[in-house]
């Protein structure tokens, strides 16, 4: 019966082991020798063998995992609001965790983030952007303003340029001048501040709408009246139906948040469950 | 409550962005259902595909994994078992041989072992119900679920299957065990076929389509 050799081996290696990150081809060395590994070699299973002292391997493990779903941020130019939005399934591979994880969060009275993609980066995201809030506003006693919040974000999310916060984010709220705001990221930080933004698995399925719905630059009719805050929940939640239907990750629920000077609201639209 | 169910019941490891069910009646009607979403990566490709296949007369078989290399899997076995037919014809024998469900099944698996396609069937025919798995193994079984949505489907069958089922009985069952794969998986989606080969075999493969159910409002 195979055995597997107990070898003297370094801290390195040690740890290599515990943690399955590489196995180095040094393991070769282990393959040889004797195969009278007795009971007193103290091998803890003597008759497993996972393949560790045949050859060269080498484990990876990935720190990411997709969250799945979709964010949606939308502020006609000109309008004194911003609709947020973000569906409300959680899921890993092709298993729902939860049909009820919000991805919105609130930073300041006057702006939220919605953000995508691995749910523990999102949370750390989160936290940071709050603390650093909290500190601020217990120093100077207010609230940071929304585009410094926007920036924020963006410094933030650079600080981890090499080992990224899996988080697709967008951030909507109301600037210094009480007009609406969204702000659309990549998840290494670049920025850009745009009437609409979408993030997330069905992102691709919904920015061509938005081109062509809100900016209406895939269309020849323009709109003679900006859209109103009613047609753009409308807008929000067609998208979302839209996205469900083509994009296996998003459904279940959209939380739709709108912000304007006068506060947060949010309200809950059903989506298919499949 | 033990049901005859534990003891036949058998699973696939592939996992393939599907939801399949099948049910054996002890009087040797076999219930078959299956989703309509394909997938392609995350994205849905078709939200009402079909993914029953027709064999022959009395004999039909539900497919997972890649959708060409189940269509093509099963084509190529009707034109077989078609020419098959056609030539019991020509050579005069006094009646045509009916196909067994297990001979269907096992020229489905050895398809699959020839071809490397990684794909599973559930066949029913001959009032059996028969699990090919890609590797081209055939087993005959009560109760199947296969794809990636087989875990809630099984849960399904296990808890509501009873031994003295009707028909319509277990076509619900079925149809229930395949919208809790569409509910609870995401390679699974849309609507539910349901084809019933009934005990008798004079009786016509019975056809039923449930549109839907995925919205659980």
């Amino acid at each position: 019966s195979s055995s597997f050799e107990h070898h003297p081996k370094t801290a390195a290696q040690n740890a290599a082991n515990a943690f399955c990150v590489v196995a180095s081809g040094t393991m070769a060395s282990l393959t040889t020798a004797s195969r009278t590994g007795s009971v007193a070699s103290g091998k803890a299973f003597p008759d497993i063998d996972h393949g560790v002292t045949k050859h060269p391997y080498e484990r990876r493990f990935s720190p990411y995992e997709l969250g799945g779903g979709t964010v949606v941020g939308v502020s006609p130019p000109g309008a004194n609001f911003a609709v947020l939005a973000g569906d409300t399934r959680l899921s890993s591979g092709y298993e729902i965790l939860s049909r009820k994880q919000s991805k919105l969060f609130k930073l300041t009275s006057k702006c939220c983030i919605a953000s995508s993609g691995s749910y523990n980066d999102v949370k750390q995201l989160r936290h940071v952007l709050e603390m650093r809030n909290k500190t601020y506003a217990d120093r100077c006693g207010k609230e940071v303003t929304t585009p410094s919040m926007a920036h924020l974000l963006s410094r933030t999310l650079y600080s981890r340029r090499f080992f990224p916060y899996y988080a697709f984010n967008v951030l909507a709220g109301v600037d210094e001048e009480n007009l609406g705001a969204v702000y659309s990221y990549d998840s290494v930080g670049t920025l850009q501040r745009y009437p609409y933004s979408a993030a997330g698995t069905a992102a691709e399925h919904m920015e061509p709408l938005l081109d062509n719905l809100v900016a209406e630059k895939t269309r020849q009719d323009k709109r003679e009246t900006p859209l109103t805050l009613e047609e753009c929940k409308e807008l929000v939640k067609e998208l979302f139906v839209t996205a469900g239907e083509r994009d296996i990750y998003t459904g279940d629920a959209v939380e739709i948040a709108v912000i304007t000077a006068d506060g947060i609201e949010t309200e809950f639209f059903e989506l298919k469950k499949d | 409550r033990l049901s005859l169910l534990l003891l036949f019941g058998a699973f696939v490891a592939a996992v393939e962005a599907t939801t399949l069910a099948g049910l054996q009646l002890e009087s040797g009607c076999v219930i078959l259902g299956a989703d309509t979403r394909a997938t392609g990566g995350g994205i849905v490709a078709d939200k009402r595909c079909l993914k029953l296949h027709e064999l022959t007369h009395d004999c039909f078989a539900a497919g997972a994994g890649t959708s060409a290399a189940c269509d093509e899997v099963t084509r190529s076995a009707k034109i077989e078992l078609a020419l098959e037919r056609l030539k019991d014809e020509q050579r005069g024998h006094e009646r045509v041989r009916p196909f067994r469900g297990r001979a269907v099944a096992a020229l489905l698996a050895r398809k699959l072992r020839r071809s490397g396609v990684e794909s599973a069937f559930l066949v029913a025919g001959s009032g059996e119900l028969l699990l090919v798995s890609p590797e081209g193994s055939v087993e005959a079984t009560r109760c199947a679920a296969v794809g990636s949505g087989r875990d809630p489907a099984a849960a399904e069958l296990f808890a509501r299957y009873r031994d003295d089922m009707s028909v319509e009985e277990a076509q619900e069952l079925v149809r229930d065990a395949v919208q809790r794969g569409i509910r609870e998986d995401l390679g699974s989606g849309s609507s539910v076929h349901v084809w019933t080969l009934p005990a008798d075999e004079e009786a016509p493969i019975e056809r039923r389509f449930f549109e839907d159910v995925g919205s659980g409002f």
